[in-house]
């Protein structure tokens, strides 16, 4: 490993000068000569027969330059791809079209489009089209959907049930009859919308001289998105570039194919103009993926002292009206095998039903299949604390793997790489000054008054992901990721990354690594993505897997880059290879430190090439693909202390402590940044947001004021502090940080929630936990008035 | 959502059930009456503008009797779209004229307004409906006389 130097200092992130002055250039900020505006015409049923589509008044609309209905995709545009076909499940994909053809299934569903020389003129177009439908039933309710009789999304696809996946470790039957404690719940994990700032859309332009078509959109991952736009246009690869500009937020929802930039693309096709589209918010509420969406039946089977014996899970996932891109993977391979947690759970059993229904489909949202998991075994656990009437910390002790046990081959399969469990959860206890606080605790019983401290001691499956394993889980593509580095003859360096990191801060931490591999200053090394025509294939950012499979491979690059300038310099030092050393961006013969060259001048010799080793290619470039040889298992515990109002069931969070371990860290201020974002999101689902439809299947949170998004006014101030246990098999012992937030703090707030109410004979709350719900409860056990 | 009533007029139910089935004379009573085409007395569209809250724009509904029994009876059924909304519904009403050429209309209307509307003002939907069903009927009894 180098000696380090920038890796693991708060270096200022690279990226935010353009960011927090207003200089940075989105999707929606791209203007090209010549560019006309599209509009969407969304169904406004859930479910519908469509009968008639008049576009007439629409067309004569001065200003309108073409409106087309799903029959003009008809053979042009092939059906939006699901690329993660989970097998041995049954799996069903439905027809999903870009524009239907036929039948609508969800509010949202587009059903024509218009191009207009002005975006209002496209809007007041869109109004203009006289779309008849024959309402038919909808379906919203996913265990209602299941059922025989109910209605129907896809004719193929019968009770609508598109998937019906199992995982089975151990033997639970047996842990089940040999358990002394059962502890059984249903649990929701309510659905959420992703709530991008920055909306999504599309600048398409197509040449038609050329042939080439050039995208610019909202892209997580813009080399999977040029493919799955090359297999759906039948444009081929080589003749379509993917740009994603800077990006403002996707937290997965920018991961996915969709329709609205495929129809963007044919429309530039057809017209062969430039063609922007951009949601609004109202429209990004509908047409933009959602997350979550679980009904869980959750069984626990534990000895009297607390030894936990198995797990079963059964749990319904919605999948929306069709299979995004991702959708079938995230409800089953990122949720399931993660189910046993931080505990020796050797007897696992987990089904869950893929269920289609009237509504948005859903699909990664950070955490992604994660946050479900983790939230029934830390729930579990603590419900089971409560019932042997044993402390919450100390059953975990009780139940975590030991250190020594790594690496460590859970009941369903997975390795983890490494982990030491318990120096997090006391530390998070000491910083908290847990027995003090279970002593106010009691004591303010006594006096009427309401504290509760919920743990969530959690581990989750990063660094998205060995390709074989991807492969075997029917992933569409493998899961390596790539870098270029380019070491100019300055000796300046361009680092081209595969990731595509969207305010994470890589461009920053990047840097870092390469800058101490390297021996150079920060400002020597700029990173570049997000552009299909400049950066080798890659696989994008998400699964918080950027920092471990991207930065693996920068870190690989890197080395291979200084392995060649040590040869070069050996020979311009006249040295043995293995006799010259690097250090601090210098190479020199050992012992003699005076006999030395810069990294500077071997990247100029490395270009002039006269004096090179016989037979060495010129230049210093190189590029590698790094397939991860497992995940990254990435831990910690956070522990949340809330106070509630008797009067008014209002929780406040009174402290809210984070001990994470993300492996090796490049950047402490960066990493705390991801922390906070993420537990702010956690809490959110926790505490405030929900996505709710009526029976109809309109969505009724359809827009920010109505869907409940916190503010910093909300939230408590966090309290981070850190352990580290590299990652074994990483290159540079990374893990990812970009999700633990998230995962980690639902079952922590709703633990300190209802360790708060335990006493009255609480044993769950659904989330959102909003302050009605609680003062229901007080009102019925007659504490609130 | 389901409404149902019952509103006394000073006519005959012969008058009042001429009154609701001409499309011409009972769409002045619709709310904004923007354009009415009338394929047949019994198969009408009308252009109406209507909104809830801040989205307000022209609904267009067609408009079909499905049953009839002069001067009693009469069940229409309306569908329309607009503002990225639909709307459907059927209404039944049921003439009953008592002494003095007071005529009872009991009516019941079911109706299901889905899309842009329903999503943003579901709260405010069912007032707003009964708005629109009051000013229709205060329209329909001063065209009739009011009991």
């Amino acid at each position: 490993m180098a000696v380090t130097s920038l890796v693991g200092a708060s270096v200022r992130r690279k990226e935010d000068p353009r960011l927090i002055t207003g200089s940075a250039t989105y999707t929606d900020d791209i203007v090209l000569p010549g560019m006309v505006y599209a509009a969407y015409l969304r169904s406004p049923y859930a479910h519908a027969k469509i009968k008639k589509i008049n576009i007439e008044k629409a067309k004569a609309l001065k200003g309108v330059l073409a409106v087309v209905t799903g029959k003009d995709l008809k053979d042009k545009v092939k059906p939006i791809p699901c690329a993660w076909q989970i097998p041995n499940a049954d799996l069903k994909i439905p027809d999903y079209q870009s524009i239907a053809m036929d039948t609508v299934r969800y509010t949202g569903d587009i059903v024509a489009a218009v191009v207009a020389t002005d975006r209002y003129v496209a809007a007041d177009a869109v109004d203009l089209i006289e779309a008849d439908y024959e309402p038919l039933p909808a379906v919203i309710n996913m265990e209602k959907a299941v059922k025989a009789g109910s209605p129907q999304l896809h004719a193929n696809i019968p009770n609508n049930i598109c998937f019906d996946w199992k995982l089975s470790g151990g033997d639970v039957k047996k842990a089940f009859d040999e358990a002394e404690v059962v502890v059984k719940e249903r649990f929701v994990n309510q659905r959420l919308i992703p709530n991008a700032m920055e909306m999504r859309g599309a600048v398409a332009q197509y040449n038609s001289s050329t042939g080439e078509l050039t995208i610019w959109m909202t892209s997580q991952n813009p080399h999977v998105h040029r493919l799955l736009l090359s297999m759906t246009l039948g444009i081929p690869e080589h003749k379509l570039r993917v740009i994603s500009p800077e990006v403002g937020g996707g937290f997965g929802s920018k991961i996915h194919f969709y329709p609205g930039e495929a129809i963007a693309a044919f429309l530039s096709i057809k017209l062969n103009r430039p063609v922007k589209w951009f949601e609004d918010r109202r429209e990004n509420y509908v047409g933009t993926t959602h997350g979550r969406d679980h009904v869980q039946y959750v069984e626990l089977a534990a000895k009297k002292d607390g030894t936990i014996l198995g797990m079963r899970v059964k749990a319904y996932a919605n999948m929306g009206a069709y299979l995004s891109t991702a959708a079938p993977g995230i409800a089953t391979i990122l949720f399931g095998f993660i189910l046993p947690g931080c505990y020796k759970i050797r007897n696992v059993d987990c089904e869950v039903i893929g269920v289609l229904t009237n509504t948005t489909p859903v699909d990664a949202y950070r955490g992604a299949g994660r946050p479900e998991a983790v939230f029934i075994t830390e729930r579990l656990v603590d419900i089971l604390a409560h019932k042997i009437g044993m402390d919450p910390a100390e059953i975990r002790f009780k139940n975590f793997v030991p250190p020594e046990a790594f690496p460590y081959q859970i009941a369903t399969g997975l390795t983890y790489d490494s982990g030491n469990y318990a120096p997090a959860l006391k530390k998070a206890m000491e910083i908290i000054a847990y027995d003090q606080l279970r002593k106010e605790q009691i004591k303010l019983r006594k006096e009427g008054k309401l504290l509760g401290i919920g743990l969530s001691t959690y581990v989750e499956i990063c660094g998205l992901a060995p390709s074989k394993i991807a492969r075997a889980t029917g992933f569409g593509l493998g899961l390596w990721e790539s870098s270029t580095i380019r070491v100019h003859p300055t000796g300046k360096v361009s680092v081209f990354t595969g990731a595509n990191p969207h305010g994470q801060g890589e461009e920053t931490t990047f840097a870092q690594l390469v800058g101490d591999e390297l021996g150079l200053p920060m400002d020597d090394v700029e990173v570049v993505h997000g552009d299909t025509a400049i950066v080798p294939f890659g696989m994008g950012t998400y699964g918080s897997r950027t920092t471990p499979v991207a930065g693996g491979s920068i870190v690989l690059c890197a080395r291979k880059i200084r392995d060649k300038a040590k040869k070069i310099a050996a020979h311009l030092l006249e040295a043995r290879e293995e006799d010259v050393v690097f250090e601090k961006g210098k190479f020199f013969v050992k012992g003699a430190p005076s006999r030395a060259k810069t990294i500077q001048e071997v990247a100029l010799e490395a270009y002039t090439a006269e004096h090179l080793p016989p037979g060495m290619e010129p230049g210093l470039e190189t590029t590698t693909f790094y397939d991860p040889e497992n995940f990254t298992y990435p831990f910690g515990a956070h522990i949340c202390a809330v106070d509630i109002d008797t009067e008014s069931g209002e929780v406040k969070i009174r402290r809210y402590v984070a001990v994470d371990d993300c492996g090796r860290i490049i950047n402490p201020m960066i990493v705390e940044g991801q922390v906070h974002g993420g537990i702010a999101q956690g809490l959110a689902q926790a505490l405030l947001e929900e996505a709710i439809y009526d029976e109809s299947g309109n969505l009724l949170t359809s827009s920010l004021a109505d869907y409940a998004v916190p503010t910093a006014l909300e939230l408590p101030k966090f309290e981070l502090d850190r352990t580290e246990t590299p990652s074994p098999h990483n290159p540079a012992g990374l893990k990812g940080v970009g999700e633990t937030g998230t995962i980690a703090s639902p079952p922590a707030l709703v633990n300190a929630v209802v360790d708060a109410l335990a006493h009255l004979g609480v044993t769950h709350i659904e989330m959102p936990i909003k302050s009605e719900k609680i003062w229901k409860i007080l009102h019925e056990k007659g504490v609130a008035p | 959502m389901h409404f149902e009533g019952a509103v006394h007029v000073k006519a005959s139910k012969q008058h009042a059930f001429e009154l609701i089935t001409d499309p011409k004379r009972i769409s002045k009573c619709m709310p904004d009456l923007q354009k009415l085409h009338i394929e047949h007395p019994d198969d009408f569209t009308t252009v109406i503008r209507a909104g809830i809250s801040f989205i307000k724009g022209d609904f267009t509904i067609h408009f079909k009797v499905i049953e009839k029994a002069p001067p009693n009876y009469v069940k229409m059924t309306g569908h329309g779209s607009g503002m990225g909304s639909a709307i459907d519904l059927e209404t039944v009403m049921d003439l009953v004229e008592a002494e003095n050429r007071i005529t009872t209309m009991n009516w019941k209307a079911d109706a299901n307004v889905s899309g842009k509307i329903a999503s943003v003002g579901k709260r405010l939907l069912d007032a707003q409906a009964e708005k629109i069903i009051k000013q229709l009927f205060e329209c329909i009894q001063q065209e009739l006389g009011t009991n």
